[in-house]
């Protein structure tokens, strides 16, 4: 049981171990009996260091909290599933001060599929030095893996007091499809050509999408101008148009809400969009986003741009990412396209399908 | 999921979160590298080196005891340094600690000489300083073997620095039990601290270092050297990750500590200097209060505490059975002031018992009659008389008493009139009192008035019955005695250990028919009983008894006037008034017969004390004697080559077998403790276990016990069951995962292979092993089921 006191510091809080202070206090009240009972010298010497080490200790701790910093890192940003990665927790210590028992408390988890769990490490940290903690892991699911750290509590070297403080460090890797085994793709030939689109100058015609917003600059189209937001701010703000039209194919993830589901659709799409990129095709893909109520668009190019565009998706949970009735909403975003690709579910099945827009 | 270890078992991954696992395993996570582990071994080494040279060496240094410091340190430095890198390698930890313990043990019989010297020196000074504090007149003396003072204690202190290394290593290195190191530390220190000497101030500065960074280990989490698999998986199943320890925090600590200590201690030694403390320090109550209780044991033992009350020589007026062994103090408890007038026994008579309450095991007087009566002064009055009548044949004494340390009571000389005369403890009584040096003049004492004085309590009628036919006893009075006081010599043998007599039995009984042995108090109250069914008038009577030999020996003569003391006739000349101290070795219980002529009169039915009893050890000196050559007087030192001409090989040999028959017996002592402690410890573990660890131990149970059905026969046709069990059951233990254990089980019919409960079991059994989540009470009462059916 812990006693909690605050400190005027919001950062820092003390508490106080009840079972280490009995411990401590029974050995202090043993000896300040044998004092009292055999008046000795040395008993005396033992009391005085008793007593005096249990401030020490305290402002060695307190000192400490101000001068530990924690980070951690790993050692690759993307990775397989299965694929072994380094995640190293860093306390760097700039005092002359040390501790031999501080917990860190690690919260572990993956965003996309919004799963957490907490974990606590317990490290000693040297004085004026660097303690590293590192932990080889792997993934057995795709998604954003997270290692943050929300608070660390520091405890004397007596055990009494534990002082805790609040700190955000947080470190992200994405566990990506494999992808390096595509099988050749072939545009089928009723899609042959219904994604390529003309670009039109005509007002109502336009097949180019809005990717950024950004300040006017001379030369830039009144029509792309921004009213809404610019009558909100003091300057002009242009939408910044990508253009849907030209070798882009539209491929839309059409992602379910069931783990197991989302994760096979993630690796077929990506399959089916490194065969397309093997076959020299542009995609442009599509991805629902709740969260916005809107598409997020992405152009894979390269192997490059692929992996960006998955730790993109990834980087918003899943719930965020399933919708039904997405055609519906194709239609109603993008009405300029006659039909696009989609890869979806159907029946616990993978499939990819035209699908004609509106 | 699952990879195979260095040993071979298989280990599952730990799952951080869903779908994230830890790769590494749990050890390496906790291990350092090597430069840590050797710093955190040093480190380890420095704690035990500053707990047992603070501790030994405190206590020495607090008695001023000279011996070879520089030799003690560098022992202890070495062994501590030893001691700490056995824990660096499993393999050294067994060879390590195997190779110290026959060190050790070669080192110890080998100088033993030495170290037994040593050891009785140190305790010598030890208890020349108690007997300063508790300002005895009595001092406990071992004999030193070796004349060399100082060099016997510096090999002493090395060894026992080096023993000291080694069982605090235990306790240190490996678990970080300060209190286990503590309390027998501390006790080294509570000895001259009690009798107000203190330890140097380093010495205090290593002790409190030591133990502190010690407290701080086990406080951190960090008192295993290397945390255990099975430890940190079950913290892992808590969510909790152990790092290794920095050695560079731990050095850091232990040195703050040490640098905390060394100001403390300095400052305050220059504030308040130890000579000024120790010249102002005012004894406490609890010392005062205590201070004879400890002065009884440091001169009796720890036997001394086992008795069930307070005794004086073993008596206590008349509770009788208590006493398991009596340890005399030899310090004065009367002293008499008086002229010696006669060769015979002078008794002081203190306590008289008239009727025997059988297993309440106790005398009592009765009522007033009986305590009148108990001490009449009839014959002190027709001596009186007689001395005044005639004082050529008749005499007249004074003998003073001062109460040192007696019980409050009457110490009354035989015979004398002033039986309220009581002395508490710390004043001074002058009792009157003539001697029975002739016969008493004519006249009748008279018959006893009443019928106490020969009463047997029914309950020992039938062993005193016994005994009297026994000893055949018969004839007159005189003959009756004689014959009772040959008998006791003969067949009762004297001892100061009789044993305290059972719960529910007699002490009378017990003595007569099962113990056979016993001191003054066994023989006075048997013999009374006797007596009186006999027919002859007995009562039981505690006090002093006083041989002349032991004044002539050890009393002091004074300047003070025979005449003042002494009037009339007398035995042996009159030449001094003498000072006696009565210690509890003068105690005595002794019969008083009645005679119609004389009264009341002493009669010494207690056999004399044998060579034997005198030989008497205890356990510890039993002990002790392992470690000696010969007799330490006769011993003429390390120097002397001569050993004994007659040496008797045989008693050499009955000795060496007397040793191992010791050894023998402590070992099979220590087996059952060993077992109960195992049982205890998995009982223990057990109750503390969840569903998982239950299920565990209890298979790892069933595969002990499981028993082996030979199914084929032999082609000889003999059963070779037993042997052939054996070898399988070898080849069981061999298997190190419980799919190959469960398949052989299977494999040799133990476990049916029915519903698939084999690979249920498996599972079960590998989700309690490595799963860090809990089994389910239907999974563990399933694969329970199971196991029973074995």
């Amino acid at each position: 049981m812990n006693v909690n006191v605050t400190t005027g510091n919001p950062k820092k809080k003390i508490k106080i171990s009840a079972l280490h202070l009995a411990a401590f206090v029974l050995l202090y009240i043993v000896n300040l009996l044998l004092f009292l009972a055999l008046r000795g010298y040395f008993f005396l010497l033992t009391g005085m260091i008793l007593t005096l080490l249990v401030p020490c200790s305290f402002y060695a701790a307190w000192r400490l909290a101000d001068s530990v910093e924690g980070t951690i890192t790993v050692t690759h940003k993307t990775v397989r599933p299965q694929e072994p990665v380094c995640v190293i927790v860093s306390i760097t210590n700039r005092s002359f001060f040390c501790a031999l028992h501080s917990t860190w408390k690690l919260f572990i988890g993956n965003s996309f599929f919004q799963t957490e769990e907490e974990q606590k490490l317990l490290l000693s940290i040297p004085p004026r030095g660097t303690k590293r903690f590192p932990m080889t892991v792997s993934v057995t699911d795709l998604g954003r893996i997270t290692f943050s750290c929300k608070e660390y509590v520091l405890a004397d070297l007596l055990g009494i007091f534990r002082i805790c403080v609040g700190c955000s460090i947080e470190e992200c890797f994405f566990v990506l499809p494999e992808y390096s085994e595509a099988p050749q793709f072939s545009l089928p030939e009723a899609y042959a050509g219904a994604a390529e689109l003309t670009e039109s100058t005509r007002k109502g015609n336009d097949h180019s999408e809005v990717s950024d917003i950004r300040a006017y600059v001379p030369g830039d189209r009144p029509r792309d101008i921004h009213w809404k937001l610019s009558a909100r701010g003091q300057e002009l703000m242009v939408k910044e148009r990508v253009s849907l039209s030209g070798s882009e194919h539209v491929l839309l993830l059409d992602l379910p809400g069931d783990k197991t589901m989302a994760q096979k659709l993630l690796t077929e799409g990506c399959l089916q969009i490194a065969g397309m990129l093997q076959a020299r095709m542009s995609v442009r893909l599509l991805v629902w986003n709740q969260r916005l109520y809107t598409f997020d668009a992405c152009s894979c190019g390269d192997t490059d741009e692929l992996e960006a565009a998955l730790c993109e998706i990834l980087s918003t949970d899943l719930s965020s990412r399933s919708c039904s009735g997405l055609q519906h909403y194709m239609a109603n975003c993008y009405p300029q396209l006659q039909s696009y690709l989609c890869i979806t579910t159907q029946d616990d099945t993978i499939q990819m399908e035209i699908c004609t827009n509106g | 999921m699952a990879k195979k270890t260095r040993t071979g078992k298989q280990q599952q991954n730990i799952v951080l979160s869903e779908g994230i696992l830890l790769s590494d395993s749990l050890s390496a996570l906790n291990s350092a590298n090597k430069a840590d582990r050797r710093i955190n071994l040093l480190v380890r080494a420095f704690f035990l080196f500053a707990i047992v040279t603070g501790s030994l060496g405190g206590m020495l240094s607090a008695f001023h005891i000279s011996y070879a410091k520089w030799a003690f340190f560098l022992s202890a430095l070495v062994a501590a340094l030893y001691c700490a890198t056995l824990y660096a390698s499993v393999w050294w930890e067994n060879v390590g600690y195997t190779l110290i313990f026959i060190l050790s043990l070669y080192t110890g019989i080998g100088m033993r000489v030495y170290i037994s010297s040593g050891f009785y020196g140190i305790l010598n000074d030890i208890a020349a300083a108690a007997a300063a504090f508790f300002e005895a007149e009595a001092q406990v003396s071992y004999a030193e073997q070796v004349e060399n003072h100082y060099l016997a204690v510096s090999v002493a202190m090395c060894y026992f620095a080096v023993v000291g290394c080694v069982i605090t290593n235990g306790l240190i290195s490996r678990k970080a039990k300060y209190y286990s190191a503590a309390i027998p530390s501390v006790c080294f220190l509570l000895v001259p601290v009690y009798l107000e000497y203190e330890p140097a101030a380093g010495y205090i500065i290593l002790f409190a270092a030591g133990l502190i960074t010690v407290y701080i280990l086990r406080q951190s989490r960090y008192h295993y050297h290397r945390l255990k698999t099975k430890t940190l998986q079950k913290a892992a199943a808590k969510h909790i990750f152990y790092g290794n320890v920095s050695a560079k925090a731990v050095v850091s600590a232990l040195l703050a500590v040490a640098v905390l200590c060394s100001l403390v201690v300095s400052i305050t030694s220059f504030l308040l200097p130890q000579s000024v403390y120790q010249a102002d320090r005012k004894r406490s109550s609890f010392k005062v209060q205590t201070m004879d209780a400890m002065e009884n044991i440091y001169l009796l033992g720890v036997m001394g505490l086992i008795n069930f009350y307070p005794t004086t020589g073993g008596l206590v007026n008349g509770r009788l059975g208590g006493v398991n062994s009596v340890r005399l103090d030899y310090e004065p408890d009367l002293t008499l002031e008086f002229a010696p007038y006669t060769y015979d026994r002078i008794y002081l008579k203190t306590f008289v018992g008239a009727a025997y309450v059988p297993f309440e095991n106790h005398w009592s007087i009765e009522d007033a009659t009986a305590y009148t009566e108990g001490w009449d002064c009839d014959t002190a009055l027709r001596l009186k008389n007689a001395f005044w009548a005639d004082p050529v044949h008749y005499a007249k004494g004074t003998m003073k008493i001062k109460n040192i340390a007696a019980m409050r009571g009457v110490y009354l000389p035989y015979y004398s009139e002033d039986t309220r005369k009581t002395i508490v403890p710390g004043k001074t009584q002058v009792y009157t009192y003539y001697p029975l040096l002739a016969p008493l003049p004519e006249g009748n004492a008279g018959p006893l008035s009443s019928d106490l004085w020969l009463t047997v309590p029914e309950e020992n009628l039938s062993a005193i019955a016994a005994f009297c036919e026994e000893a055949e006893l018969a004839g007159s009075r005189e003959e009756i005695i004689t014959g009772l006081r040959d008998y006791f010599q003969n067949e009762y043998p004297y001892t100061l250990s009789p044993g305290i007599t059972p719960r529910r039995k007699d002490f009378v009984n017990y003595f007569l028919a099962e113990k056979r042995k016993g001191y003054c108090a066994h023989y006075a109250s048997s013999a009374v009983l006797i007596l009186r069914y006999m027919g002859i008038p007995a009562r039981y009577v505690e006090g002093y008894a006083v041989d002349a030999f032991e004044v002539a020996a050890d009393a002091n003569v004074t300047d003070l006037s025979v005449a003042d003391y002494y009037e009339g006739a007398s035995l042996i000349p009159q030449n001094a008034v003498v000072s006696y101290d009565a210690s509890d070795a003068n105690a005595h219980a002794w019969v008083e017969v009645y005679d119609d002529n004389l009264g009341w009169y002493p009669v010494e039915l207690t056999p004399y004390r044998t060579d034997a009893e005198e030989e008497r050890v205890s356990i510890w000196d039993m002990f002790t004697r392992l470690f000696q050559t010969g007799d330490g007087e006769n011993y003429a030192g390390p120097d002397t080559k001569e050993q004994p001409a007659d040496t008797d090989m045989s008693g050499a040999f009955g000795d060496l077998l007397h040793r191992l028959v010791f050894c023998l017996m402590i070992a099979l002592l220590l087996i059952p403790v060993w077992i109960l402690v195992r049982k205890g410890r998995r009982l223990y573990h057990y109750r503390r276990a969840d569903r998982s660890g239950k299920l565990l131990m209890n298979y790892h149970d069933m595969i002990r016990k499981v028993h082996v059905r030979e199914q084929a026969a032999d082609h000889s046709g003999i059963s070779m069951a037993s042997v052939k069990s054996n070898r399988l059951k070898r080849e069981l233990y061999a298997l190190r995962s419980f799919e190959a254990q469960i398949a052989w089980l299977t494999g040799h019919g133990v476990l049916s292979d029915e519903n698939g409960i084999p690979e249920k079991l498996i599972r079960i059994l590998n989700k309690a092993a490595f799963s860090p989540r809990e089994l389910s009470s239907e999974e563990f009462e399933e694969a329970c089921a199971w196991m029973a059916g074995w």
